[in-house]
């Protein structure tokens, strides 16, 4: 589980740079929304793309470069969305967002750390939360005055689990809120960790906290089972991503489906547990967060194993299947969506596996705020381009991104999470 | 090489501090890429055996003049980059600043009535191709892929690719250019305030600007292009959906063909390549295609297990029974699209395929009637995968294969001469080296892929040997296998003009380098090399711009001209 | 030996001329280019002889003035403004290759359109052409000057349908350019199957580009490969009459874009009625029942069910041409099918410009079809000016290279006394149409100042390449910039 496992991989890029874009079998449609990896489109230099990264990562281990500020930056001006991933994939096999995941651990293990994620790790130490100046102790806090069961006392079929955005964000803290009301609506026995809830990790792995990341999987893992839910349901990407992807890592065997609250809803909806009435007439447009999408179909990484295809010579073969991410839950969202009477949706260019990200990923947002924004506002005027009134998303990261950029250009595109507008459909 | 203090404040005062970088980090993410391997310079490592001392990337032709300006001032070497995919993107030699185009990416005109984009460099296929459908036009492919430089294409490289049955070889479909000479002067080719052309007046410049393949960046820098386009019957906006298992190991998507209904594609199989010369003639003369590629026999199926992973792999294997007894059969495809206006035009082009089809032997694909694959059978999918991998065009899929490929006898003439030769030599070097331990990729005897241009029976061809660059062994074998064919070739064969696909490349070894080759070749082709050196000296003569892909490199130093 | 007697001994002493008639010919043209005679005028048969000469003319800095068609000439071109000696290709008259399975011809400076399209049928095929050349043509000349061919679709490059060349530049070095460069002789290459065809190269240079509008300044061209098409088996063609040009360009789009039709044009009604008319009188005539303007199109089958083609080809353009208000005709009252398919394939002496008045000046330039009535304006209104009668001006548009762009001609007719006022008109017309945008690609006569001095850069740069392949200069001096 090291960078060395994958320099295969790494000798195998070509610099065609397809990495840059939206996959090429996806076809663009515009000149304008044609990439699909935000660091290259906003820094140029090639360092900075999924190949860049690749090249880097040889470099190192050749013992060609060392570390310097300027390699910092390209390794981590990066949401880690997986684009480059899926568009080189979507011609080879080879593994390029592990391989920056393990650049990641590999300048932390080697003490090369970013100021602001060294301050989210010391927090997440002493707070189990990620979020800045965020406390343990007020973590339940978004669930004052609801009537719901607390799993530290109580047992339930659901585990809600907010994540750390949700907890904190006191502009968003209402969507959680709505997700449990939701779910009780529809009869669903559900139950919350409240100031127990903890980080899902998912973050500090991308960030090449890896160590970190195992200790919190671990320990939800754990809680969860012990717990006895039967569903682990969230309404945070990001969580729901670490959960379903990088959770089977740990090797720690899960007693419980892990779902995302649209994936959830949309069954409820269709099982006819919620009644969806109410006209909300609204032009909307849906945005694939990356880690409900592309990032949430489960895959293990090889670390390099592969055999060779003896008849045909050199035919490399993973010894794991391939798996682009192309499954992620991009349907339920849109089903939901489509479910509410007055809902206009329409879709984006990049769209589903191929969706730009928000630039809230990766530790971008604590460490290059500004980079997250330009990202985030080249996804509003995607949006913005279909005619949509409000971009719609399923991620609490996604929101935050999208509202602080709205904000500082003073647009009047409004956000939305799915589970606002159902609720105004109830 | 560092370059000095204040030739970098000089350019940095041009492009920005942004836009400008010396950090080992940038500069190796411009010395990698994708067949270093290859040449004996770098072999095996993965790293082209020169760094650039710098990259900047200029926003405007006014920012690109000042630069080719103060590297005539202060005698440092440059060249121009864009989506820059191969060895002969790079320098050649020490102390070369990159001259990296991409900042400079927008469509500055499309005019659908007189059929022509104005690009900048950094303009990639995708992009023109996404707005120009809007309008109903098409333009070539360009081999290298969806993600690489429109005027790259144009300007300075080559020009193959499988749209070349409609769209013609690209270097012909250049119209208006834009050109800061090597000594920093700017240069309209065609009209000073329009671009449908670019010859005149009296004699073309575009002839000195590129041949058969272009500059490869040494003759300064080219900042906008217009390029002609042909006709797209098509919709305005290709969908894709997401294809079903097994297909989806390999393809993940396949086209939506709503709006193609006048769209069809083919896999004529025929019984020897000779049937397929005859097919060719037969086809061009009838002016049907569309489109038109050979991609190897179904062999090659079983290479792209890299594109389908395990379960592609596991997939194949399930089927090997099936699909063993049908080798022969599939020896010798050709991938073809027809597309129409009307449907009694695509009727009439239907019956004429199939009269020619019948003349020359070939069949298109029997057993695939009544194969279900999810709720499709493979005939009715066959239309949107050809159609996908011709339109999608992309070409990084070929490095599954393996691990990469590259390519010989890149040649270029009549479908007769090249096919020919390409087809026997092709199975020749797999027997030789593929089946007898050396190790590239099995995938069959016949890896020939080739393209026909303007309805008209010339065609260009390349034989793809897939390697593993993870393998020194593999990197190792390649080299054999490529100089063993390109001395045969230089010492035997006649009339070929070659693409220099194979010429611009790498040197496999000291003693048979990229420069000696074209000396070599030039020798044997009215001291083309001569003639490239006169060319070189005068518009360079500060001998600035990166030399090393220009006619015979770094030996042009030493030619009596 | 003396200068002359070493030219005897390259070509032999029957083809180094110089008696005054001969001289006198070659001194002059229809253009306004002023008389200068040659001092010699010779008549190599090969090559090599080719070789030699430009290769004396470089030792004893001698103009060389190349003429590869027979007279009249009409581009100034061909007179020597320096003095020094004609080389006039026209016993190197040979069509050295047909190939039918390539659709390739090989031909010799000196043959004409008159003697290869004979040839050219017999075997199936056909050369893309431009508008009723005189029988005196080179076929290699017109294709080295760029001359628009009448079927667009056929033009995937300005240079087509030239392919190879084999030149012998200024300094005397022969190279052949494409796929006839080599390896090998166009022999051996025949032998594994090459028809030089391939036309770019060798290597990074497009050689052929560089002496095509050279009018002679870069080099002599004594072989050439040429991109011949299917003879067609069923043509139809269509005329489409119009009041005003800009009607027809919709239609002219859309086959452009749809590649239907060989032969496209649009002409107004003097310049079809030149065209066909027998002499001044029938061209009279005609050109007052023509209307103002015709689009011609041709429909085409080939050799693979010809009607059924034409057929679906024919519906698809009716239904079109109705959806932009205009009808199609199979003939017009002044011009018939037949008369203009003839006018369309062949050749016709004497040249039908000279027929309506015993003069023409033709100003042509570059520009795309939509710009052309702002240019026809102009030419109208200058002319008015003048009081040149507007009545005596033929307008010929024909699309060029798929329809990226048009050529756009005005042919002047006039008598020869009428000699100076047309050069006046010439004059002012070309400049104002230059400064409306007009791109005069082929700068002939006057034009060349006019152009090159509006151009430093390219002419900076132009002037470099001939030092490359004419250092000493001695090809064509006084010709383009040079």
């Amino acid at each position: 589980m090291a960078l060395e496992d994958y320099k295969k991989d790494m000798l195998r890029c070509t610099r065609c740079s397809c990495c840059k874009w939206i996959p090429v079998f996806s076809i663009a449609k515009s000149w304008r929304f044609a990439y699909g990896c935000p660091s290259i489109a906003r820094y140029n230099f090639h360092s900075y793309s999924g190949s860049g990264k690749l090249i880097t990562s040889l470099s190192l281990l050749e013992g060609r470069i060392d570390y310097s500020d300027r390699l910092l930056e390209t390794v981590y001006q990066c949401t880690m969305c997986g684009s480059c991933d899926l568009s080189c994939r979507m011609g080879t096999n080879m593994e390029v967002l592990e391989i920056l995941r393990e650049l990641r651990a590999k300048c932390v293990n080697d003490g090369h750390l970013i100021p602001e994620h060294t301050l989210m790790i010391q927090n997440l130490k002493t707070e189990d939360t990620i979020i800045q100046g965020a406390r343990k102790a007020d973590r339940g806090n978004w669930a004052s005055g609801l009537k719901v069961k607390d799993l530290t006392k109580e047992k339930a079929e659901v585990v809600f689990h907010a994540g750390c955005r949700y907890c904190s964000d006191p502009e968003l803290q209402s969507i959680a809120r709505t997700v449990v009301s939701l779910l009780q609506n529809a009869g669903v026995d559900v139950g919350i960790m409240g100031k127990e809830e903890t980080c899902c990790g998912g973050r500090v792995y991308e960030m090449g906290y890896f160590g970190e990341f195992t200790k919190y999987a671990e320990n939800n893992i754990d809680a969860w089972n012990t717990a006895g839910v039967k569903k682990v349901v969230t309404a945070c990407a990001d969580g729901y991503g670490a959960v379903k992807d990088l959770y089977p890592r740990v090797g720690k065997k899960m007693n419980f489906e892990v779902l995302h609250v649209t994936e959830y809803l949309d069954q409820l909806i269709k099982e006819g547990k919620l009644k969806l009435n109410k006209k909300v007439p609204l032009q909307i447009t849906y945005h694939d967060p990356c880690h409900l999408g592309r990032l949430s179909e489960p895959r293990l990484p090889s670390y390099g194993r592969e055999t060779t295809i003896e008849e045909l010579n050199i035919q490399p073969l993973k010894e794991v299947p391939k798996v682009l991410g192309m499954n992620g839950v991009f349907e339920p969202p849109r089903s939901v969506l489509r479910a509410i009477p007055g809902i206009k949706l329409v879709e984006m260019e990049r769209i589903k596996a191929y969706s730009w990200c928000c630039g809230a990923g990766g530790g971008v947002l604590e460490a290059y705020p500004d980079f997250a924004l330009w990202t985030a506002n080249e996804r509003i005027e995607e949006a913005k381009s279909t005619g949509a009134e409000a971009i719609v998303t399923a991620c609490p990261w996604c929101e935050r991104s999208f509202n602080d950029a709205i904000r500082k250009s003073g647009g009047s595109m409004k956000v939305y999470d799915i589970v606002e507008l159902v609720q105004e459909s109830i | 090489m560092v370059l000095a203090r204040n030739v970098y404040q000089a350019l940095e005062d041009i492009v920005g501090l942004e836009n400008i970088s010396e950090e080992p980090v940038d500069m190796d993410s411009y010395t990698l890429n994708w067949f270093p391997e290859l040449d004996y310079r770098s072999s095996p490592s993965k790293f082209h055996f020169v760094r650039p001392t710098a990259v900047v990337l200029p926003g405007s032709t006014e920012e690109v003049q000042s630069i080719v300006k103060a590297c005539n001032h202060y005698q440092t070497k440059y060249k121009a980059f864009s989506t820059g995919y191969g060895s002969h993107a790079f320098p050649g030699q020490e102390g070369v600043v990159m001259v990296d185009l991409r900042r400079m990416n927008r469509i500055l005109e499309i005019d659908a009535k007189n059929k022509y984009a104005v690009v900048e460099p950094y303009v990639s296929w995708m992009q023109l191709q996404a707005e120009i459908y809007k309008v109903g036009l098409a333009t070539t492919q360009i081999q290298a892929g969806s993600q690489a430089s429109v005027l790259a294409s144009v300007t300075s490289c080559f020009g193959m690719n499988i749209l070349g049955t409609q769209g013609g070889y690209n270097s012909r479909n250049a119209l208006g250019i834009e050109w800061v000479l090597p000594t920093g002067e700017l240069l309209k080719l065609g009209p000073p305030d329009s671009w449908f052309t670019s010859d005149g007046p009296g004699p073309s410049l575009r002839g000195v600007a590129r041949g058969n393949s272009g500059a490869l960046g040494g003759l300064g820098i080219f900042t906008k292009c217009a390029i002609k386009l042909h006709d797209w019957p098509g919709p305005t906006r290709l969908e894709t959906e997401i294809s079903d298992p097994p297909i989806s190991y390999f393809m993940p998507y396949r086209l939506k063909m709503e709006g193609l209904e006048l769209c069809k594609g083919y896999i004529p199989v025929f019984p020897h390549w000779e049937n397929i010369i005859d097919f060719l003639y037969k086809l061009v003369d009838s002016e049907i295609a569309y489109a038109l590629s050979a991609h190897g026999g179904l062999e090659r199926i079983l290479g792209t297990v890299g594109l389908g992973g395990k379960q592609g792999y596991d997939f194949i294997q399930s089927m090997k029974g099936m699909v063993e007894p049908l080798q022969d059969q599939f020896k010798y495809p050709v991938m073809l699209i027809m597309f129409a206006q009307t449907q009694k035009e695509l009727s009439w082009k239907q019956m004429v395929l199939e009269e020619i089809l019948t003349e020359t032997g070939g069949s298109i694909l029997p057993i695939l009637e009544g194969l279900k694959i999810g709720e499709f059978s493979l005939s009715e999918i066959a239309d949107s995968l050809i159609s996908l991998f011709i339109f999608g065009n992309d070409t990084h899929i070929v490095h599954s294969m393996g691990g990469s490929f590259l390519v010989t006898a890149g040649y270029g003439g009549t479908c007769e001469a090249v096919n020919r030769y390409q087809y026997p030599t092709g199975e020749m070097l797999k027997e030789k080296y593929t089946t007898r331990g050396k190790k590239l990729l099995n995938d069959g005897p016949n890896t020939l892929y080739f393209n026909v241009f303007d309805n008209a029976p010339y065609a260009y061809s390349e034989i793809e040997l897939h390697y593993d660059p993870a393998d020194p062994e593999s990197s190792k074998a390649l080299m054999e296998i490529i100089e063993a064919e390109q001395k045969n070739k230089l010492g035997e064969k006649y009339g070929f003009e070659h693409s220099d696909i194979t010429l611009a490349l790498y040197s496999p070894s000291a003693d048979f380098t990229w420069e000696t080759r074209v000396k070599k070749l030039g020798e044997l082709t009215s001291s083309f090399h001569v003639w490239q050196e006169r060319i070189k000296r005068a518009l360079d003569p500060n001998d600035i711009c990166d030399r090393s892909n220009y006619g015979v490199g770094m030996l042009g130093k030493e030619l009596k001209v | 030996m003396s200068e002359k007697e070493k030219l005897f001994s390259i070509v032999g002493s029957g083809y180094v001329l110089n008696n005054p008639e001969v001289l006198e010919e070659y001194s002059k043209d229809h253009s306004f280019t002023p008389q200068r005679k040659p001092d010699l005028v010779v008549k190599p048969k090969n090559p090599e002889e080719v070789q030699k000469i430009v290769r004396w003319a470089n030792a004893t800095n001698t103009p060389l003035i190349p003429v590869s068609s027979g007279p009249p000439h009409f581009r100034g071109d061909t007179i020597p403004r320096m003095g020094g000696v004609v080389v006039d290709l026209s016993r190197m008259n040979k069509i050295e290759w047909i190939n039918r399975k390539n659709k390739i011809a090989c031909v010799e400076p000196g043959v004409t359109f008159a003697q290869l399209q004979p040839e050219l049928k017999k075997e199936g095929l056909k050369l893309p052409a431009p508008l009723l050349p005189r029988s005196t043509k080179s076929v290699i000349g017109s294709f080295l000057e760029r001359e628009p061919v009448l079927t667009p679709r056929y033009q995937w490059d300005v240079s087509d349908p030239l392919r190879c060349v084999e030149v012998v530049f200024g300094n005397g070095e022969l190279l052949r350019s494409g796929e006839a460069s080599g390896p090998g002789t166009i022999e051996q290459q025949r032998s594994i199957g090459g028809a030089q065809i391939w036309p770019e190269g060798p290597h990074q240079v497009g050689y052929h580009r560089i002496i095509q509008g050279a009018q002679g300044t870069m080099g002599i061209v004594t072989w050439a490969s040429l991109k011949c098409e299917t003879l067609p088996k069923v043509q139809k063609l269509f005329f489409v009459p119009a009041q005003e040009v800009e009607s027809l360009f919709s239609l002219v789009y859309r086959l452009l874009k749809v590649n239907y039709g060989d032969e496209i044009l649009i002409l107004n009604n003097l310049d079809l009625a030149c065209l066909l008319g027998s002499d001044a009188a029938d061209i009279e005539e005609r050109s007052e029942i023509l209307p103002p303007w015709t689009l011609i199109f041709c429909l085409a089958g080939y050799d693979r069910y010809p009607e059924e083609r034409v057929a679906y080809q024919e519906n698809y353009v009716k239904d079109i041409a109705q959806q932009f208000g205009l009808e199609l005709k199979m003939s017009l009252p002044g011009a018939g099918e037949s008369k203009v398919l003839e006018a369309l394939s062949g050749t016709k002496d004497p040249y039908w410009k000279l027929l309506p008045k015993g003069e023409c000046e033709d100003i042509f330039f570059i520009t795309t079809l939509d710009r052309t009535p702002p240019f026809i304006q102009t030419m109208y209104e200058v002319a008015s000016r003048l009081s040149y009668p507007t009545g005596n001006i033929g307008v010929y548009l024909e699309p060029m290279v798929q329809g990226t762009s048009c050529h756009c001609e005005f042919d002047l007719f006039y008598e020869p006394s009428q000699k100076e006022k047309v050069q006046e008109l010439s004059n002012l017309v070309s400049c104002a149409l230059m400064a409306k945008g007009a791109f005069f690609s082929r700068p002939y006569g006057a034009w060349s100042d006019m152009v090159y001095s509006q151009s430093a850069e390219y002419t900076a740069a132009l002037r470099k390449v001939k030092g490359i392949f004419d250092p000493q200069g001695v090809m064509n001096p006084g010709k383009l910039c040079f």
